[in-house]
Protein backbone atom coordinates (compact mmCIF):
# COMPACT_ATOMS: atom_id res chain seq x y z
CA UNK A 1 0.00 0.00 0.00
CA UNK A 2 2.53 2.55 1.23
CA UNK A 3 4.02 2.39 -2.10
CA UNK A 4 1.65 2.51 -4.19
CA UNK A 5 1.28 5.65 -6.68
CA UNK A 6 5.21 6.53 -6.23
CA UNK A 7 7.51 6.85 -9.32
CA UNK A 8 9.04 3.54 -9.77
CA UNK A 9 12.88 3.70 -10.61
CA UNK A 10 12.70 0.71 -12.58
CA UNK A 11 12.91 2.09 -16.60
CA UNK A 12 11.95 -1.32 -18.64
CA UNK A 13 9.52 -2.37 -21.14
CA UNK A 14 6.96 -2.85 -18.61
CA UNK A 15 7.27 0.97 -16.92
CA UNK A 16 7.20 2.28 -20.55
CA UNK A 17 3.33 2.79 -20.39
CA UNK A 18 3.56 4.56 -16.61
CA UNK A 19 6.19 6.83 -17.71
CA UNK A 20 3.56 7.80 -20.54
CA UNK A 21 0.96 8.31 -18.48
CA UNK A 22 3.26 10.34 -16.30
CA UNK A 23 4.93 12.64 -18.58
CA UNK A 24 3.54 15.84 -17.96
CA UNK A 25 0.02 17.16 -20.04
CA UNK A 26 1.37 19.68 -22.73
CA UNK A 27 4.55 17.35 -23.57
CA UNK A 28 1.50 14.17 -24.42
CA UNK A 29 -0.61 16.75 -26.28
CA UNK A 30 2.99 18.02 -28.37
CA UNK A 31 3.30 13.98 -29.07
CA UNK A 32 -0.32 13.86 -30.60
CA UNK A 33 0.16 17.29 -32.47
CA UNK A 34 3.54 16.11 -33.66
CA UNK A 35 1.82 12.88 -35.21
CA UNK A 36 -1.17 14.70 -36.52
CA UNK A 37 1.45 17.30 -37.95
CA UNK A 38 3.57 14.80 -39.40
CA UNK A 39 0.23 13.60 -41.19
CA UNK A 40 -0.06 16.76 -42.67
CA UNK A 41 2.83 17.37 -43.32
CA UNK A 42 3.34 13.74 -45.36
CA UNK A 43 0.87 13.94 -46.97
CA UNK A 44 1.45 17.52 -48.25
CA UNK A 45 5.18 16.65 -49.13
CA UNK A 46 4.00 13.63 -51.11
CA UNK A 47 0.97 16.42 -52.60
CA UNK A 48 4.18 18.59 -53.37
CA UNK A 49 6.62 16.42 -54.73
CA UNK A 50 3.92 14.71 -57.02
CA UNK A 51 3.49 11.46 -54.89
CA UNK A 52 0.21 11.88 -54.31
CA UNK A 53 -2.73 11.94 -56.90
CA UNK A 54 -4.30 15.58 -57.21
CA UNK A 55 -7.30 13.65 -57.25
CA UNK A 56 -6.60 12.03 -54.54
CA UNK A 57 -5.50 14.91 -52.88
CA UNK A 58 -8.78 16.45 -53.61
CA UNK A 59 -10.52 14.07 -51.70
CA UNK A 60 -8.70 13.79 -48.46
CA UNK A 61 -7.77 17.53 -48.10
CA UNK A 62 -11.69 18.19 -46.77
CA UNK A 63 -11.60 15.34 -44.85
CA UNK A 64 -8.48 16.82 -42.49
CA UNK A 65 -9.64 20.18 -42.81
CA UNK A 66 -13.68 20.57 -42.44
CA UNK A 67 -13.73 16.95 -41.14
CA UNK A 68 -11.28 16.76 -38.73
CA UNK A 69 -12.02 20.08 -37.41
CA UNK A 70 -15.94 19.95 -36.67
CA UNK A 71 -15.58 16.11 -34.96
CA UNK A 72 -13.46 17.74 -32.77
CA UNK A 73 -15.76 20.51 -32.41
CA UNK A 74 -18.63 18.20 -32.01
CA UNK A 75 -17.00 16.51 -29.20
CA UNK A 76 -16.13 19.51 -27.36
CA UNK A 77 -19.69 20.57 -27.55
CA UNK A 78 -21.38 17.42 -26.26
CA UNK A 79 -18.88 16.58 -23.67
CA UNK A 80 -19.15 19.46 -21.07
CA UNK A 81 -23.25 19.66 -21.98
CA UNK A 82 -23.16 16.14 -21.07
CA UNK A 83 -21.35 16.10 -18.20
CA UNK A 84 -23.43 18.64 -16.73
CA UNK A 85 -26.64 16.73 -17.76
CA UNK A 86 -24.97 13.67 -16.13
CA UNK A 87 -23.76 15.38 -12.75
CA UNK A 88 -26.72 16.79 -12.29
CA UNK A 89 -29.51 14.07 -13.47
CA UNK A 90 -26.72 11.68 -11.13
CA UNK A 91 -27.11 13.67 -8.29
CA UNK A 92 -30.52 14.24 -8.73
CA UNK A 93 -30.98 10.10 -8.40
CA UNK A 94 -29.54 10.08 -4.80
CA UNK A 95 -31.70 12.87 -3.76
CA UNK A 96 -34.20 11.32 -0.75
CA UNK A 97 -36.88 13.10 -2.00
CA UNK A 98 -38.96 10.81 -4.92
CA UNK A 99 -40.00 14.07 -6.76
CA UNK A 100 -36.49 14.76 -7.74
CA UNK A 101 -35.00 11.20 -7.83
CA UNK A 102 -38.38 9.85 -9.51
CA UNK A 103 -38.07 12.13 -12.58
CA UNK A 104 -34.34 11.44 -12.76
CA UNK A 105 -34.68 7.40 -12.87
CA UNK A 106 -37.41 7.76 -15.49
CA UNK A 107 -35.00 10.31 -17.63
CA UNK A 108 -32.28 7.65 -17.34
CA UNK A 109 -34.49 4.54 -18.50
CA UNK A 110 -35.83 6.08 -21.54
CA UNK A 111 -33.08 7.66 -22.84
CA UNK A 112 -30.87 4.57 -22.16
CA UNK A 113 -33.45 2.22 -24.49
CA UNK A 114 -33.46 4.55 -27.23
CA UNK A 115 -30.62 4.22 -30.05
CA UNK A 116 -28.31 7.23 -30.68
CA UNK A 117 -29.45 7.15 -34.21
CA UNK A 118 -32.55 6.95 -33.38
CA UNK A 119 -32.52 10.47 -31.27
CA UNK A 120 -30.42 12.15 -33.61
CA UNK A 121 -32.74 11.55 -36.38
CA UNK A 122 -36.01 12.30 -34.29
CA UNK A 123 -34.40 16.33 -32.58
CA UNK A 124 -32.95 16.96 -36.21
CA UNK A 125 -36.70 16.73 -38.04
CA UNK A 126 -38.86 17.04 -34.77
CA UNK A 127 -37.88 19.46 -32.56
CA UNK A 128 -37.21 22.00 -35.00
CA UNK A 129 -40.94 22.13 -35.85
CA UNK A 130 -41.98 21.94 -32.12
CA UNK A 131 -39.89 25.13 -31.75
CA UNK A 132 -41.42 26.64 -34.74
CA UNK A 133 -37.62 27.10 -36.36
CA UNK A 134 -38.37 25.14 -39.63
CA UNK A 135 -36.35 25.48 -42.46
CA UNK A 136 -33.42 26.42 -40.70
CA UNK A 137 -30.89 22.77 -41.14
CA UNK A 138 -28.12 24.76 -37.97
CA UNK A 139 -31.09 24.78 -35.97
CA UNK A 140 -32.19 20.75 -36.54
CA UNK A 141 -28.26 19.92 -36.09
CA UNK A 142 -27.94 22.13 -32.60
CA UNK A 143 -30.76 19.43 -31.78
CA UNK A 144 -29.26 16.73 -32.78
CA UNK A 145 -26.41 17.61 -31.04
CA UNK A 146 -28.00 18.29 -28.09
CA UNK A 147 -29.56 14.93 -28.75
CA UNK A 148 -26.14 13.10 -28.02
CA UNK A 149 -25.13 15.48 -25.20
CA UNK A 150 -28.57 14.19 -23.59
CA UNK A 151 -27.52 10.56 -24.50
CA UNK A 152 -24.15 10.44 -23.24
CA UNK A 153 -25.93 12.76 -19.90
CA UNK A 154 -28.47 9.59 -19.46
CA UNK A 155 -25.12 7.25 -19.29
CA UNK A 156 -22.97 9.70 -17.18
CA UNK A 157 -26.37 10.05 -14.50
CA UNK A 158 -24.92 6.44 -13.85
CA UNK A 159 -21.55 7.11 -13.76
CA UNK A 160 -21.93 9.81 -11.02
CA UNK A 161 -24.56 8.35 -9.24
CA UNK A 162 -22.21 5.45 -8.59
CA UNK A 163 -19.40 8.21 -7.73
CA UNK A 164 -21.78 9.87 -4.93
CA UNK A 165 -22.79 6.80 -3.50
CA UNK A 166 -19.37 5.09 -2.89
CA UNK A 167 -18.28 8.40 -0.34
CA UNK A 168 -19.21 6.03 2.68
CA UNK A 169 -22.27 7.52 4.67
CA UNK A 170 -19.81 7.96 7.66
CA UNK A 171 -17.65 10.38 6.31
CA UNK A 172 -20.88 12.72 5.85
CA UNK A 173 -21.56 12.50 9.13
CA UNK A 174 -18.19 12.71 10.11
CA UNK A 175 -18.17 16.12 7.92
CA UNK A 176 -21.49 17.04 10.01
CA UNK A 177 -19.93 16.23 13.10
CA UNK A 178 -17.63 19.15 12.72
CA UNK A 179 -19.93 21.23 12.00
CA UNK A 180 -19.84 21.58 8.75
CA UNK A 181 -23.37 22.45 6.76
CA UNK A 182 -24.78 20.65 3.89
CA UNK A 183 -23.27 22.73 1.05
CA UNK A 184 -19.66 22.52 2.71
CA UNK A 185 -20.13 18.73 3.53
CA UNK A 186 -20.60 18.73 -0.41
CA UNK A 187 -17.97 20.79 -1.70
CA UNK A 188 -15.25 19.94 0.71
CA UNK A 189 -16.15 15.75 1.58
CA UNK A 190 -18.77 14.40 -0.84
CA UNK A 191 -17.52 16.07 -4.69
CA UNK A 192 -13.23 15.88 -4.22
CA UNK A 193 -14.14 12.27 -4.02
CA UNK A 194 -17.18 11.59 -6.41
CA UNK A 195 -14.64 13.79 -9.09
CA UNK A 196 -11.40 11.16 -8.53
CA UNK A 197 -13.79 7.88 -8.43
CA UNK A 198 -15.82 8.70 -11.86
CA UNK A 199 -13.09 10.40 -13.50
CA UNK A 200 -12.06 6.63 -15.20
CA UNK A 201 -15.89 5.99 -16.29
CA UNK A 202 -15.62 9.65 -17.74
CA UNK A 203 -13.11 9.33 -19.74
CA UNK A 204 -14.00 6.01 -21.22
CA UNK A 205 -17.37 7.95 -21.86
CA UNK A 206 -15.72 10.68 -23.35
CA UNK A 207 -13.81 8.40 -25.73
CA UNK A 208 -17.56 7.20 -26.89
CA UNK A 209 -18.64 10.51 -27.30
CA UNK A 210 -15.99 11.37 -30.31
CA UNK A 211 -17.00 8.08 -32.07
CA UNK A 212 -20.43 8.61 -31.59
CA UNK A 213 -20.60 12.09 -33.22
CA UNK A 214 -20.03 10.13 -36.33
CA UNK A 215 -23.87 9.23 -35.80
CA UNK A 216 -24.33 13.34 -37.09
CA UNK A 217 -23.31 11.93 -40.75
CA UNK A 218 -26.60 10.54 -41.00
CA UNK A 219 -28.28 14.37 -41.06
CA UNK A 220 -25.48 15.76 -43.25
CA UNK A 221 -23.09 17.35 -40.68
CA UNK A 222 -19.89 17.62 -42.24
CA UNK A 223 -17.74 15.89 -40.25
CA UNK A 224 -15.35 12.65 -40.38
CA UNK A 225 -17.60 9.69 -41.56
CA UNK A 226 -19.51 12.16 -43.74
CA UNK A 227 -16.54 13.51 -45.60
CA UNK A 228 -15.10 9.94 -45.64
CA UNK A 229 -18.53 8.67 -47.17
CA UNK A 230 -18.52 11.23 -49.96
CA UNK A 231 -14.88 10.79 -51.15
CA UNK A 232 -15.14 7.07 -50.83
CA UNK A 233 -18.66 7.18 -53.50
CA UNK A 234 -16.18 9.71 -55.45
CA UNK A 235 -12.77 7.42 -55.57
CA UNK A 236 -15.54 4.13 -56.66
CA UNK A 237 -18.26 6.04 -58.71
CA UNK A 238 -15.97 8.71 -60.58
CA UNK A 239 -12.72 7.65 -60.67
CA UNK A 240 -13.14 4.23 -60.00
CA UNK A 241 -9.85 3.79 -57.33
CA UNK A 242 -10.76 1.02 -55.12
CA UNK A 243 -7.25 1.65 -52.99
CA UNK A 244 -7.90 5.32 -52.31
CA UNK A 245 -11.28 4.19 -50.81
CA UNK A 246 -9.03 2.28 -47.91
CA UNK A 247 -6.44 5.21 -47.51
CA UNK A 248 -10.04 7.74 -47.21
CA UNK A 249 -11.01 5.05 -44.17
CA UNK A 250 -7.43 4.71 -42.89
CA UNK A 251 -6.66 8.33 -42.72
CA UNK A 252 -10.00 8.88 -40.93
CA UNK A 253 -9.21 5.98 -38.42
CA UNK A 254 -6.30 8.13 -37.86
CA UNK A 255 -7.47 11.04 -37.05
CA UNK A 256 -10.35 9.50 -35.08
CA UNK A 257 -7.83 7.59 -32.55
CA UNK A 258 -5.75 10.67 -32.21
CA UNK A 259 -8.53 12.82 -31.10
CA UNK A 260 -9.63 10.12 -28.59
CA UNK A 261 -6.56 9.92 -27.64
CA UNK A 262 -5.84 13.46 -26.82
CA UNK A 263 -9.19 13.69 -24.71
CA UNK A 264 -8.75 10.36 -22.46
CA UNK A 265 -5.09 11.64 -22.23
CA UNK A 266 -6.03 14.87 -20.48
CA UNK A 267 -8.43 12.66 -17.98
CA UNK A 268 -5.68 10.61 -17.47
CA UNK A 269 -3.82 13.80 -16.55
CA UNK A 270 -6.30 14.67 -14.38
CA UNK A 271 -6.50 10.94 -12.92
CA UNK A 272 -2.55 11.40 -12.37
CA UNK A 273 -3.02 14.30 -10.74
CA UNK A 274 -5.19 13.84 -8.44
CA UNK A 275 -4.65 10.64 -7.40
CA UNK A 276 -4.61 9.49 -3.74
CA UNK A 277 -3.82 6.41 -2.27
CA UNK A 278 -6.31 4.22 -1.89
CA UNK A 279 -9.30 6.53 -3.55
CA UNK A 280 -10.18 5.22 -7.30
CA UNK A 281 -7.50 3.54 -9.54
CA UNK A 282 -4.38 4.51 -9.81
CA UNK A 283 -3.84 5.27 -14.21
CA UNK A 284 -1.92 1.91 -14.86
CA UNK B 1 -18.40 5.67 29.80
CA UNK B 2 -22.16 4.03 28.19
CA UNK B 3 -22.02 0.48 28.15
CA UNK B 4 -24.90 -2.05 27.72
CA UNK B 5 -25.95 -4.89 24.93
CA UNK B 6 -25.80 -3.97 21.42
CA UNK B 7 -29.33 -2.11 20.18
CA UNK B 8 -29.46 -0.75 23.65
CA UNK B 9 -29.55 2.93 22.39
CA UNK B 10 -25.88 3.69 23.34
CA UNK B 11 -24.85 4.97 19.51
CA UNK B 12 -28.70 7.25 19.35
CA UNK B 13 -27.55 8.44 22.22
CA UNK B 14 -24.42 10.21 21.24
CA UNK B 15 -26.17 10.64 18.39
CA UNK B 16 -29.01 12.58 20.07
CA UNK B 17 -26.26 14.70 21.81
CA UNK B 18 -24.60 16.18 19.17
CA UNK B 19 -27.52 16.14 17.66
CA UNK B 20 -26.71 14.38 14.62
CA UNK B 21 -30.04 12.92 15.35
CA UNK B 22 -32.54 15.34 16.52
CA UNK B 23 -34.02 14.11 19.89
CA UNK B 24 -37.88 13.93 19.52
CA UNK B 25 -38.23 14.40 23.22
CA UNK B 26 -35.60 15.38 26.37
CA UNK B 27 -33.75 17.99 26.27
CA UNK B 28 -29.76 18.14 25.70
CA UNK B 29 -27.26 20.45 28.08
CA UNK B 30 -23.76 22.40 27.32
CA UNK B 31 -22.70 24.40 29.69
CA UNK B 32 -26.26 24.56 31.29
CA UNK B 33 -27.59 25.95 27.85
CA UNK B 34 -30.07 23.79 26.43
CA UNK B 35 -29.00 23.38 23.10
CA UNK B 36 -32.01 21.11 21.38
CA UNK B 37 -34.10 24.29 20.19
CA UNK B 38 -35.05 25.60 17.20
CA UNK B 39 -33.23 28.77 17.38
CA UNK B 40 -30.09 27.22 17.71
CA UNK B 41 -28.55 25.70 15.11
CA UNK B 42 -26.96 22.34 15.02
CA UNK B 43 -24.04 23.32 13.19
CA UNK B 44 -23.36 25.32 16.29
CA UNK B 45 -24.00 22.39 18.64
CA UNK B 46 -21.90 20.21 16.84
CA UNK B 47 -18.75 22.63 16.36
CA UNK B 48 -18.94 22.66 20.50
CA UNK B 49 -19.14 18.89 20.82
CA UNK B 50 -16.20 17.09 19.00
CA UNK B 51 -16.99 13.14 17.86
CA UNK B 52 -14.89 10.21 16.96
CA UNK B 53 -16.46 6.87 15.37
CA UNK B 54 -15.97 3.59 15.75
CA UNK B 55 -14.83 3.31 11.75
CA UNK B 56 -12.63 6.39 11.91
CA UNK B 57 -14.68 8.17 9.46
CA UNK B 58 -11.34 10.05 8.16
CA UNK B 59 -12.04 11.53 5.19
CA UNK B 60 -10.53 9.24 2.35
CA UNK B 61 -8.81 12.32 -0.06
CA UNK B 62 -7.39 14.44 2.68
CA UNK B 63 -3.82 14.01 4.38
CA UNK B 64 -3.76 13.20 7.96
CA UNK B 65 -3.09 17.16 8.33
CA UNK B 66 -5.85 18.63 6.29
CA UNK B 67 -8.27 16.26 8.10
CA UNK B 68 -7.45 17.55 11.10
CA UNK B 69 -7.44 21.24 10.04
CA UNK B 70 -10.63 20.97 7.48
CA UNK B 71 -12.60 22.23 10.62
CA UNK B 72 -10.67 25.13 11.60
CA UNK B 73 -10.44 26.01 7.62
CA UNK B 74 -14.56 25.33 6.69
CA UNK B 75 -15.92 26.07 9.75
CA UNK B 76 -14.15 28.63 11.71
CA UNK B 77 -12.58 30.53 8.86
CA UNK B 78 -8.87 30.16 10.01
CA UNK B 79 -6.19 30.33 7.49
CA UNK B 80 -5.01 27.76 5.84
CA UNK B 81 -1.35 28.53 7.69
CA UNK B 82 -2.80 29.11 11.19
CA UNK B 83 -4.86 26.12 10.77
CA UNK B 84 -1.71 23.79 9.59
CA UNK B 85 0.43 24.60 12.44
CA UNK B 86 -2.09 24.10 15.49
CA UNK B 87 -2.52 21.07 13.39
CA UNK B 88 0.67 19.88 13.39
CA UNK B 89 0.88 20.63 17.10
CA UNK B 90 -2.27 18.32 17.40
CA UNK B 91 -0.92 15.09 15.45
CA UNK B 92 1.87 15.40 17.61
CA UNK B 93 -0.12 15.53 20.86
CA UNK B 94 -1.39 11.60 19.49
CA UNK B 95 1.81 10.92 18.52
CA UNK B 96 1.30 11.21 14.49
CA UNK B 97 3.81 14.08 13.83
CA UNK B 98 5.32 12.03 11.61
CA UNK B 99 2.31 10.95 9.83
CA UNK B 100 1.13 14.77 8.71
CA UNK B 101 1.44 13.70 5.06
CA UNK B 102 -0.26 10.58 4.68
CA UNK B 103 -3.39 9.62 3.39
CA UNK B 104 -5.68 7.22 5.39
CA UNK B 105 -4.67 4.27 3.46
CA UNK B 106 -1.76 4.83 4.85
CA UNK B 107 -2.27 4.36 7.98
CA UNK B 108 -2.77 1.60 10.26
CA UNK B 109 -6.42 1.49 11.77
CA UNK B 110 -4.80 2.50 15.26
CA UNK B 111 -3.04 5.39 13.33
CA UNK B 112 -6.61 6.69 11.38
CA UNK B 113 -8.02 6.54 15.01
CA UNK B 114 -5.92 8.86 16.62
CA UNK B 115 -5.91 11.20 13.63
CA UNK B 116 -9.69 10.94 14.27
CA UNK B 117 -9.10 12.39 17.83
CA UNK B 118 -7.05 15.10 16.79
CA UNK B 119 -9.62 16.16 14.52
CA UNK B 120 -12.56 16.37 17.15
CA UNK B 121 -9.89 17.81 19.19
CA UNK B 122 -9.35 20.85 16.39
CA UNK B 123 -12.75 22.47 16.93
CA UNK B 124 -11.34 22.93 20.82
CA UNK B 125 -14.84 21.29 21.52
CA UNK B 126 -16.18 21.32 25.10
CA UNK B 127 -16.50 18.03 25.40
CA UNK B 128 -15.58 14.53 23.22
CA UNK B 129 -18.18 12.20 22.41
CA UNK B 130 -16.48 8.48 21.38
CA UNK B 131 -18.22 5.78 19.49
CA UNK B 132 -16.77 2.67 20.46
CA UNK B 133 -13.18 3.92 19.60
CA UNK B 134 -11.42 0.95 19.72
CA UNK B 135 -14.20 -2.23 18.45
CA UNK B 136 -13.11 -1.92 14.77
CA UNK B 137 -9.14 -2.08 15.66
CA UNK B 138 -6.85 -4.70 15.49
CA UNK B 139 -6.17 -6.29 19.29
CA UNK B 140 -2.63 -4.92 18.92
CA UNK B 141 -3.86 -1.39 17.93
CA UNK B 142 -6.05 -1.10 21.23
CA UNK B 143 -3.70 0.19 23.22
CA UNK B 144 -2.23 2.93 21.63
CA UNK B 145 -6.00 4.88 21.01
CA UNK B 146 -6.99 4.19 25.03
CA UNK B 147 -3.46 6.12 25.97
CA UNK B 148 -4.51 8.97 23.98
CA UNK B 149 -7.83 8.79 25.36
CA UNK B 150 -6.76 8.29 29.28
CA UNK B 151 -4.20 11.54 28.46
CA UNK B 152 -7.40 13.22 27.63
CA UNK B 153 -9.23 12.87 30.57
CA UNK B 154 -6.08 13.17 32.64
CA UNK B 155 -5.96 17.03 31.02
CA UNK B 156 -9.62 17.46 32.08
CA UNK B 157 -11.55 16.94 28.53
CA UNK B 158 -15.20 16.15 29.37
CA UNK B 159 -15.36 12.81 27.39
CA UNK B 160 -18.45 10.83 26.89
CA UNK B 161 -17.64 6.73 25.86
CA UNK B 162 -19.38 4.16 24.68
CA UNK B 163 -17.04 0.82 25.04
CA UNK B 164 -16.87 -2.62 25.26
CA UNK B 165 -13.76 -2.09 27.07
CA UNK B 166 -14.56 -2.89 30.60
CA UNK B 167 -10.94 -2.08 32.58
CA UNK B 168 -10.36 1.05 30.58
CA UNK B 169 -14.17 1.92 31.98
CA UNK B 170 -13.13 1.22 34.94
CA UNK B 171 -9.69 2.56 35.74
CA UNK B 172 -10.39 6.01 33.32
CA UNK B 173 -13.96 7.09 33.83
CA UNK B 174 -15.70 9.12 36.61
CA UNK B 175 -19.39 7.82 36.38
CA UNK B 176 -20.78 4.78 34.29
CA UNK B 177 -24.00 4.57 32.82
CA UNK B 178 -25.41 1.15 31.91
CA UNK B 179 -27.95 1.20 28.86
CA UNK B 180 -30.57 -1.17 28.00
CA UNK B 181 -33.89 -0.99 24.91
CA UNK B 182 -33.03 2.46 24.87
CA UNK B 183 -32.93 3.62 28.30
CA UNK B 184 -30.42 4.14 31.54
CA UNK B 185 -31.16 1.60 33.60
CA UNK B 186 -28.34 2.26 36.08
CA UNK B 187 -25.28 4.69 36.43
CA UNK B 188 -23.25 5.69 39.31
CA UNK B 189 -19.37 5.08 40.08
CA UNK B 190 -17.36 2.49 37.97
CA UNK B 191 -17.48 0.71 41.35
CA UNK B 192 -20.75 0.61 41.94
CA UNK B 193 -21.76 -0.19 38.06
CA UNK B 194 -19.32 -2.57 36.80
CA UNK B 195 -18.66 -4.56 40.02
CA UNK B 196 -21.87 -4.18 41.84
CA UNK B 197 -25.03 -3.55 39.58
CA UNK B 198 -28.06 -3.96 40.96
CA UNK B 199 -30.72 -4.17 38.47
CA UNK B 200 -30.98 -8.01 37.10
CA UNK B 201 -30.02 -7.38 33.06
CA UNK B 202 -27.18 -5.11 34.50
CA UNK B 203 -26.27 -8.06 36.77
CA UNK B 204 -26.81 -10.36 33.49
CA UNK B 205 -24.95 -8.16 31.52
CA UNK B 206 -21.58 -7.92 33.55
CA UNK B 207 -21.71 -11.52 34.24
CA UNK B 208 -21.28 -12.33 30.74
CA UNK B 209 -18.08 -10.24 30.00
CA UNK B 210 -15.09 -9.67 31.69
CA UNK B 211 -14.91 -7.00 33.91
Amino acid sequence: MATEGRPSTRRDWRTFGKALVRAPLLRRIVLVAGVLGGLFLALTLSRVWGLIDTRLWNLLSPILASGATNTFLFSAAIIPVGAVIGFLVGWARVSRHPIVSWPATVFVDLVRGIPQLVLILFAFFWLPYVFEIQGSLDAGLDFAVLALAIHTGAYQAEIFRAGFQSVPRGQIEAAEALGLSKGRVMTSVVLPQTFRVTLPALGNEFALIVKDSSLLAAIGAQELVYWGRNSAQFALTVYAQIGWVATTWLIIAMLYFAITYLITQVVGSLEHHYRVPGLGSVAF
Amino acid sequence: MVIGPSGSGKSTLLRCINLLVLPDKGAVYLEGLQVNRPDIRPEWVRQQVGMVFQQFNLFAHLTALDNVTLGLRKVLGVDPATAATRGRVLLSRVGLGHKADAYPAELSGGQQQRVAIARALAMDPKAVLFDEPTSALDPEYIKEVLDVMTGLARDGMTMIVVTHEMSFAKNVSKRVVFMDDGAVIEEGTPEEVLLHPRHERAKAFMSKILV
